[in-house]
């Protein structure tokens, strides 16, 4: 142990679990590290917390790592521990927690705070700062009808609109003239004011906050001009202030930030500083990217060459505000003298491109609105590109620019230094076909995840064959099934609609709609709110559309068993309503297929018989072989076992179809273990396959269990099935669903009964079950107006 | 100039849903969402699917038999190169929907307005 080099990092914001991870890929084996977080929740990622705010991620998604990974790694992880002093000459610390430590290298990653101006008023209680998981919490907890943000940059636009999502009333207060004037010259930061107002958010350029009024609890703020504002609460997003303590008062060369040279050593031997702390020629920084560069150079100064110098970062920004595109890097005025810009502005579709030229080169992009170009602009500001290779970005519509063009070396993902050629290199070497997979190789877009969509063009550049990324429900806002499901659970929502409303899912776009009614359905035990516009037709109608606009009918016949009734009725409804075909289906049903949508009401009617769900991402029919009752080796009841699982399962809807078979004996007529979930008799039992497919895709199930009794069977079924409705992804079959699992963990849920886990699967099962009716029904109650109509005004 | 003709009330058309009329022979699919009613050819230009049947977003409508999306204010096809399907003027009156049939006879414009 004595012989690693121990390593003692101060803070473990977005810079310090960088080092952290670079530390230990670099030198697992010759680093001792001892971690210091001042926060209780312990390391997240801070530049997603608006996404917190908004209920988009929780927690564990935020990028929190448990304390096991700690232990794991070896690394001394001081949660909660507030570094207070630190001995330069000894070469030692000491945290809050009263104990000295002894470094050989010491990295200062304290990052900043916000910064509180010295508006009286600014101690009550309801004035909030928005920078740590903590705040935010406070700020939810404190749910406000009313909120004033004080700020109108990145931060206060990002605060105001996750207040938005929590149904507060906001306005921003704005002291310059225009919105982001940091980044945004006039013109851009006029549109984004108009750009945010359509979102509900209102915007106050040019005022001045005076005081903030209340007694005790905020109730308002008063303007410069005198005017009053009424609110319950002020959010201060006015600014950042580096944490330089504990350094200066340890001896450490203070100015604004720790100061740091290029290899990023402070003026104390063997101590380090990186991130929002520092400060450099001059310089702060306020972004993700440059703090990670800066690890990038001290991880090669401690363990590497040191080689690698730092020589200050030009900023590039992108707002994190959901149907907001804004794009801007370096210079985005171009006041200095020479300085020209290509402009084309559309204040009526809110869409703005600026470039400034400085001696014909570009050195400042701005965008707004379309930022499909983004990529390339900000790459051409970096390299210093010639004016002529931009011009037709800014001038063309979106349609017109030219193919993407980047040069190996570009700087892809800015926040983990990630470049083309390196992602084009991991994609050829590992034959990366989705973008998931290049993330998770090459860490791209792990961080803020704004260049993922470029991510996605590289890999159709580089890769022989793309596969769609299944891993997005909501393409539009990049949420999977299991963010949704998050939102949808941890804030009680019962529709699409609330959804929509809450974080813009199925808005815009409806190809998400469908998944997220099964989520909301699913998370509320089918006690949710149905709207139908968030359902395909096919279950608007509960038929599967045809080709040519008809539907066809598939009722319920229990275990494949039909009857001489059935049969005759099957064959009116067929000659009365003029059905194309009968046929009889690779499901052991009966199809009428071919009969008009206002009919479907009527041959319901004539039928009388539940509907079969052969149109829908639901639970479909048990196919059964004829079993014990007549078959000379039948050794179990397999057709009473479909019907009764049928009638246990009806009416249920899954992420996606599920279809079963119940076979009397392993000669398995009923191809039992090529279905999703399958059960085949065998001498004193039964065996219970999952995960079974022979359609697209073909693959053997797996045996889940052998369990001695049909009772067994039937328990083992319901826990598997409602396993697999709470956990599968949107159009995820159980054969693709078990594998990603694991047979095992699978197992480790649905059969340990002594857990009591599966009993309450299936309790669970039940409750949703009981909720559910046949929707043939409608027949008689239609849910909406003109359900069945063909064309209105037709009878 | 514009020949008005009154397909259907308000209320016919659940909110993010479409439904079809038929003016002078012709199917046309009737849409209401937030931002307004809309009025487009029914038939999809990729293979004919009933574009009032498909699923409904603000301003787009993906039809039912092999999600061609269509915008609802032009008629055109967002994703794919297929010729859009004329799109019509709708006004709304005490209820009643609206829609412009001239634009029936004379070659079908491009693009359609929204009324709120
Ligand atoms: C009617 C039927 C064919 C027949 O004439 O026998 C049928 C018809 C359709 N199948 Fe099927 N499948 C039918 C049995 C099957 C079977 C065999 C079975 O169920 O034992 C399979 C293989 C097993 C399986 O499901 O994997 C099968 C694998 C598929 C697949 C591929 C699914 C997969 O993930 O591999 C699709 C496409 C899909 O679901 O995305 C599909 C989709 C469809 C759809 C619903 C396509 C659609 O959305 O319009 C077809 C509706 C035709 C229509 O116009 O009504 N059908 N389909 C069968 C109805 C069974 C029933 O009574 O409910
Ligand atoms: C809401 C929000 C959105 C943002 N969005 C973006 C964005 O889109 N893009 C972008 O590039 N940047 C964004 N940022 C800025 C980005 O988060 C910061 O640049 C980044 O977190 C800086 O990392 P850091 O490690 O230097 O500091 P921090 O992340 O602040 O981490 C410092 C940590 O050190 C701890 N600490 C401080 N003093 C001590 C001590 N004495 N002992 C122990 N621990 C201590 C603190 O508690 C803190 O956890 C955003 C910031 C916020 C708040
Ligand atoms: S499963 Fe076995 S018993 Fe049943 S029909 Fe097939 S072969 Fe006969
Ligand atoms: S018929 Fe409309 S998408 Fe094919």
């Amino acid at each position: 142990m004595s012989e690693r080099l121990r390593i003692v990092v101060v803070g473990n914001g977005n810079a310090g679990a960088a080092l952290v991870d670079s530390l230990l890929a670099k030198d697992a084996e010759g680093v001792h590290i001892t971690l210091y977080g001042g926060e209780e929740v312990g390391t997240y990622d801070r530049v997603r917390l608006s996404e917190y705010m908004a209920g988009t991620v929780d927690l564990e998604n935020l990028g929190m790592r448990s304390d096991d990974w700690y232990e794991e790694q070896n690394v001394d992880f001081r949660r909660g521990v507030l570094v207070e002093r630190i001995d330069i000459k000894g070469q030692k610390v000491r945290g809050a927690d009263g104990e000295w430590v002894n470094y050989d290298r010491l990295i200062l990653a304290t990052g900043s705070s916000s910064s509180v101006p010295p508006i009286e008023g600014r101690d009550k209680r309801g004035v909030f700062v928005f920078r740590t998981v903590r705040d935010v919490e406070e700020m939810l907890e404190a749910a406000p009808e009313k909120a004033v943000v004080i700020g109108g940059g990145l931060l206060g636009l990002e605060a105001a609109y996750g207040l938005l999502t929590h149904d507060a009333e906001v306005t921003v207060l704005h002291r310059s003239g225009h919105l982001m004037n940091q980044q945004l010259d006039p013109p851009a930061g006029r549109m984004l004011k108009n750009e945010i107002e359509k979102l509900g958010v209102g915007v106050r350029v040019e005022a001045n906050t005076e005081e903030i009024l209340g007694n005790g609890n905020v109730q308002g703020v008063r303007l410069k001009t005198g005017e009053f504002l009424p609110t319950d609460m002020v959010i201060l997003c006015t600014g950042i202030v580096p944490n330089t303590r504990p350094a200066g008062p340890s001896g450490i060369r203070v100015n604004n930030g720790i100061l740091v040279d290029e290899h990023m050593r402070t003026s104390a031997e063997n101590v380090f500083a990186v991130g929002e702390c520092t400060e450099f020629n001059g310089q702060l920084i306020g972004l993700v990217a440059p703090a990670l560069e800066q690890v990038r150079v001290v991880v090669d100064t401690i363990l590497g060459g040191g080689e690698t110098k730092y020589k200050g970062s030009g900023a590039a920004t992108k707002l994190k505000v959901a149907g907001l595109d804004l794009t801007s890097a370096g210079d985005a005025y171009g006041r200095d003298e020479g300085c020209e810009a290509i402009v084309s502005s559309n204040p009526l579709t809110g869409v703005y491109r600026k470039a400034v030229i400085k001696d014909g080169r570009i050195t400042g992009v701005v965008l707004l609105g379309d930022v499909s170009v983004g990529p390339q602009l900000t790459d051409a500001v970096k390299r210093g590109a010639a004016a002529e290779e931009v011009a037709d970005w800014i001038v063309g519509t979106s349609g017109d620019v030219a193919p993407l063009s980047l040069p190996d070396d570009a700087q892809v993902c800015d926040c983990n230094g990630i470049s083309k050629g390196q992602i084009v290199a991991t994609i050829q070497d590992l034959g990366l076909k989705k973008v998931s997979e290049v993330v998770a190789e090459t860490k791209a877009g792990t961080s803020c995840g704004s260049c993922k969509p470029l991510v996605g063009q590289i890999l159709q550049e580089a890769a022989e064959d793309v596969e769609e990324d299944k891993s997005y429900l909501c393409k539009c806002l990049e949420l999977t099934h299991d963010d949704l499901k998050g939102i949808v659970s941890e804030r009680g929502l019962r529709s699409v609609s609330e959804v929509g409303e809450a974080c813009g899912a199925g808005k815009v776009c409806s190809d998400c709609k469908v998944g997220v009614t099964y989520i909301v359905s699913e998370v509320n035990a089918n006690r949710h709110h149905e709207e139908r516009h968030g359902r395909h037709i096919n279950d608007r109608v509960h038929a599967n559309i045809q080709n040519d606009g008809t539907f066809s009918i598939v009722p319920r016949s229990y275990g494949g068993v039909t009857s001489p009734e059935q049969l005759r009725k099957v064959a009116d409804v067929a000659e009365k309503y003029n059905a194309r075909m009968i046929k009889i289906t690779g499901s052991q049903r009966l199809d009428i297929l071919g009969v008009k949508k206002e009919d479907l009401p009527k041959a319901w009617e004539d039928l009388d018989m539940p509907s079969g769900f052969a149109y829908t991402k639901a639970f479909r029919q048990v196919k059964s072989c004829v079993g014990t009752d007549f078959c000379r080796y039948g050794v179990g009841d397999s057709t009473k076992l479909a019907i009764d699982m049928e009638k246990e399962f009806e009416n249920l809807y899954t992420p996606a179809k599920v279809k079963m078979g119940s076979s009397g004996c392993p000669r398995n007529c009923a191809e039992s273990s090529v279905k999703d979930i399958g059960a085949i008799a065998i001498e004193g039992g039964w065996q219970i396959y999952v995960g079974g497919a022979a359609g697209m895709e073909v693959r053997k199930g797996d045996v889940l269990a052998t369990v001695e009794t049909k009772e067994e069977a039937k328990d083992v079924m319901m826990a598997f099935m409602q396993f697999y409705r709470e956990n599968g992804h949107y159009k995820e079959r159980t054969y693709d669903f078990v594998p990603r699992i694991g047979l095992d963990n699978i197992r480790a849920v649905v059969l340990d009964e002594s857990s009591g886990e599966p009993e309450r699967l299936r309790e669970r099962l039940r409750e949703a079950k009981a909720a559910t009716s046949d929707p043939w029904l409608e027949r008689r109650e239609p849910a909406t107006k003109n359900q069945f109509v063909g064309a209105i005004g037709r009878k | 100039m514009s020949r008005w003709v009154e397909v259907c009330a308000e209320e016919d058309v659940p909110r993010l849903e479409g439904r079809r009329v038929v003016i002078e022979g012709s199917n046309i699919g009737i849409f209401n969402t937030e931002e307004g009613f809309f009025a487009i050819g029914d038939v999809c230009p990729h293979k004919g699917g009933p574009l009032s049947d498909g699923d409904v977003a603000a301003t787009t409508v993906s039809c039912p038999l092999h999600a061609r999306k269509i915008e609802l204010r032009s008629g055109e096809v967002t994703n794919d190169s297929l010729p859009g399907v004329p799109a019509f003027p709708v006004k709304l009156e005490d209820g009643k929907v609206f829609v412009d049939a001239e634009e029936l006879c004379v070659k079908p414009r491009m693009r359609g307005e929204a009324v709120a």
